[in-house]
């Protein structure tokens, strides 16, 4: 299995979670319309992945597999991300309101994106070593949001000089975006050379 | 009500709540996991018996895959590695190795002077959709048949040889690297075990 | 009842609603990646509209059902765990009996849990009513869900394999799409799908 930093590197270009894997898609579609509201939600996302990653990794190895119930996989994995979102939130809440002002709504829907559960969901399906996880895990969030600031440049700068389709607003000129930028990142592929 | 007015101010109620639903919970999983476990298990068997008859060019139905392939099929294992033989004289190991982000499995199948290959079969694996991924194409694993394995085979982004060279997937060259190192280290293998007998 | 007097039955309004006018995927954006991930083949859309139909049905009709048990503070968790055991119910289902799709959906079947469908009916419709309309509810919205997802599985396998649940279907000239098959092709199409059926359903933008 690849090393760690080939990991790193993998989940942020060629193997990007949001334009490879097609995770996250909800906020990434809703949210990238201004620059800073993407900002923020890629710092919050790649902590939240990096941190649920880090911590589901031992929760599964030291305690799901040792009393056999790793059929409680999900529900184990879902709620310690519930959880740490919620601490997340009160610890913004207390040290940093305005940042939790900004966010409103959407930090606890950090929950329920998809990509932080599947990052947990692949950590144990490809057998990671810790520090796999831990770059996988950072990789994943950073690639996310990588791509989402991306797509905010670009729809801020359509704001102001395109004249989109009344039925592609919104949504719809997003997935146009994401699919061509989508294309772009498949010239990554090649980029890494095995030693 | 009664309930109305306890749930949402006793944190005893909240607490007794969590637990009832958990244990429900993990009490309907616990009991269809250990039904499935066997039926699970069974498939996985399944799935190598099923890629090997592939391997082969054996046909067969949903039903009857076990009584062919043990009909058709012998096996001999000798220290970590089975050689399953085909009536037909044909030969095949199953391989695991890894690949970019987990194991890839793969049952390669050789002609019975063990000189080129017959098949490659993709049993498992995980790597990136629509790159690496695609090495279970049947375009991409159609070029394997009939390559000469004296000096083990080679997976390159230009054929120059097609004696004993196939085309990688463009995009996918780790993947590829890593399913020639997979195929070579089984054709070592075989051909070892069958010098020493 | 005349035909006139269904059209404003319940039943029919939380059908109408869960189909056409808000639809999960169209009208109200959600579900997606799942509509984008898994709608390369026919045969992995439609295994995932029935995984959301199971999962959407059962869980609407459990929680309605223990809607007043559920302390208002806890409603999310509470959700997630009924909503989680569903999901591997079902997984569990398929590794046993399907493999091949099992492997196919990979983890994107897990995802589930996360589709935010399935959350957001909890909280918007199954928490606040009756079981029957609850199930109804979940139907309506999962027939949404599949039907989009097996449309883009339709337009996305012709394209990029020339087949439609496995059976050739493509002309012999054409030359497979294969950016059909991977993410880039998903965005494509969903978004011309997207842009007919909010022209059609005369949606606002968001």
């Amino acid at each position: 299995m690849a090393n760690a930093v080939m990991i790193l590197f993998a989940a942020v270009f060629t193997s990007n979670i949001a334009l490879t894997y097609l995770l996250g898609m909800c906020p990434f579609i809703a949210l990238s319309k201004k620059m800073s509201t993407s900002v923020g939600m890629g710092i919050a996302v790649t902590v939240v992945i990096t941190l649920t990653g880090i911590i589901n990794w031992p929760i599964y190895y030291y305690i799901l597999v040792p009393l056999k119930a790793m059929v409680l996989e999900y529900i184990v994995f879902i709620l310690t991300i519930a959880a740490l979102v919620q601490i997340l939130e009160i610890l913004i809440d207390r040290f940093a309101p305005a940042l939790a002002a900004s966010f409103g709504i959407f930090l606890p829907l950090i929950a329920v994106n998809c990509a932080v559960l599947a990052v947990s969901l692949f950590i144990v399906l490809r057998d990671y070593t810790f520090l796999q996880t831990v770059a996988f895990s950072f990789g994943s969030g950073f690639g996310w949001m990588f791509a989402i600031v991306i797509i905010a440049g670009m729809r801020e700068k359509m704001e102001l000089f395109s004249n989109v389709p009344k039925g592609l607003i919104g949504p719809g000129i997003t997935l146009i975006l994401a699919g061509i930028l989508s294309m772009a990142f498949t010239g990554f592929g090649g980029m890494l050379k095995i030693k | 009500m009664k309930i109305e007015a306890v749930k949402d101010k006793s944190l005893f109620y909240m607490l007794v709540f969590i637990l009832v639903l958990g244990t429900i919970s993990s009490g309907v999983l616990f009991t269809v996991a250990r039904k499935m476990a066997p039926i699970i298990k069974k498939q996985k068997a399944m799935a190598s018996e099923t890629a090997i008859l592939n391997a082969f060019d054996i046909s067969y139905n949903k039903s009857n895959i076990v009584d062919i392939f043990r009909k058709n099929v012998r096996s001999r294992s000798a220290g970590d590695m089975t050689i399953y033989n085909s009536t037909g004289g044909l030969r095949a190991i199953e391989l695991e190795g890894s690949g970019l982000w987990d194991v890839i499995r793969i049952v390669v199948s050789f002609n019975s002077s063990l000189t080129k290959i017959h098949r490659v079969v993709i049993i498992y694996q995980e790597e990136t959709p629509g790159l690496g991924g695609r090495i279970t194409e049947p375009k991409f694993l159609a070029q394997f048949k009939g390559k000469d394995i004296t000096n083990g085979i080679r997976i390159v982004k230009r054929v120059r040889n097609p004696v004993n060279e196939v085309n990688a997937i463009t995009g996918a060259t780790l993947t590829s690297k890593a399913l020639e190192k997979i195929i070579n280290t089984g054709i070592k293998g075989i051909k070892r075990m069958t010098n020493v007998d | 009842m005349s035909i006139k007097r269904i059209v404003y039955t319940k039943t029919y309004q939380t059908l109408y609603n869960g189909i056409w006018k808000n639809n999960p995927v169209f009208s109200m954006v959600l579900g997606l990646c799942s509509s984008l991930a898994v709608t390369n083949k026919v045969e992995n859309g439609l295994a995932m509209g029935l995984g959301v139909t199971f999962v959407l049905v059962a869980s609407n009709m459990f929680i309605s059902l223990i809607r007043s048990f559920i302390p208002s503070k806890l409603r999310m968790i509470a959700y997630m765990i009924i909503i989680s055991t569903f999901v591997i119910i079902a997984d569990q289902y398929l590794k046993g009996f399907y493999p091949l799709i099992s492997a196919a959906l990979g983890p994107y079947l897990a995802l589930i849990i996360t589709n935010c469908i399935i959350m957001g009916r909890a909280e918007a419709f199954a928490d606040k009513n009756s079981v029957l309309i609850s199930i109804v509810d979940g139907f309506a919205n999962s027939v949404g869900y599949t039907v989009i997802l097996v449309l883009m599985s339709v337009i996305r396998e012709s394209m990029a394999f020339g087949t439609i649940l496995n059976y050739r279907v493509a002309p012999a000239w054409w030359t497979n799409w294969v950016i059909m098959a991977i993410a880039p092709g998903a965005f494509f199409v969903l978004a011309i799908i997207l842009w007919i059926t909010r022209i059609k359903a005369r949606v606002c933008q968001i």
